[in-house]
């Protein structure tokens, strides 16, 4: 099997993306767009301990380990931190462990997307992307 | 604070009530207008401030939308859950107005959820 592409590598993929965009609306549509199209979460994860606290959404969020490599999928009942969603899980799963942990993000400030983790009312995304690191984490200790 | 209250002294409660009076009624006149939104609390007398809810969209979304043009409103559950819960509500989205605000700010909420309600189509 090929291996994916590297985080930065599609990073920069997502980068080039929104550098088509000159407006706020054109790429927050681009992330609405993005957050309608994140597959369903299946009913039975949608239970307390997936959800991930510091979201003023709910958001909930599963994962799992193959072939050492973390697979995630998530849900949430707002749509714009779906799309935003939506680009993590582009950006990690399928990744090593040990890839995700060190992945600084810098795409998110890249595409202007930083006010999503500065400010309180989004701190869903930071809330988000800790969530993913830490199981990751959790991963590499049980294998 | 002393500036601010020489203001509120000077501009007297009264004329600041009239004019929060005449924004809350002038916006909820103008809010009821967007097809799908609707007003949460329709009490006779309360302070200028509105709660709404919009079909199909979540307060957050409306927050992200409205702040990106320059508008403020609160969004979520304002420290209320329990009332949340009563009212089968995730959250309301909540603009305020004050003695400093104007119709035309009025004018430009409604201008933003109607951009908001089109961009989530």
């Amino acid at each position: 099997m090929a291996e994916p592409a590297s985080i930065r590598s599609i990073e920069e993929e997502i980068v080039d993306e929104f550098s088509l965009f000159d407006s706020w609306e054109d790429k927050y549509e681009y992330i609405i767009d993005m957050g309608k199209k994140l597959p369903v979460l299946e009913d039975q994860h949608k239970k307390d301990e997936n959800k991930i606290r510091g979201c003023q959404s709910t958001v909930w969020m599963v994962s799992e380990y193959r072939d050492g490599k973390v697979f995630y999928k998530a849900d949430s009942d707002a749509v714009i931190v779906k799309g935003l969603i939506s680009m993590l899980i582009r950006v990690f799963s399928g990744q090593k462990p040990k890839d995700i942990v060190d992945a600084d993000m810098k795409f998110i400030d890249e595409i202007g997307m930083s006010t999503h983790l500065a400010q309180t009312r989004s701190n869903g995304l930071r809330a988000m992307i800790r969530q993913m690191k830490m199981d990751a984490m959790v991963w590499t200790t049980k294998h | 604070m002393w500036s601010a209250l020489d203001f509120i002294h000077e501009t007297g409660k009264a004329r600041i009530r009239a004019h929060e009076d005449d924004l809350l009624k002038y916006a909820t006149d103008q809010l009821k207008q967007i097809e799908g939104l609707r007003i949460i609390g329709d009490i006779e007398q309360k302070v200028s401030v509105i709660s709404f809810v919009m079909d199909g969209i979540h307060p957050q979304d409306i927050g992200i939308l409205l702040d990106n043009q320059g508008i403020a409103v609160r969004t979520g559950h304002h420290c209320t859950q329990p009332l949340m819960k009563r009212l089968g509500l995730s959250g309301t989205s909540r603009a305020s107005f004050a003695v400093y605000n104007t119709r035309e700010e009025v004018d430009a909420l409604v201008k933003g959820l109607l951009k908001v309600k089109k961009m989530m189509a």
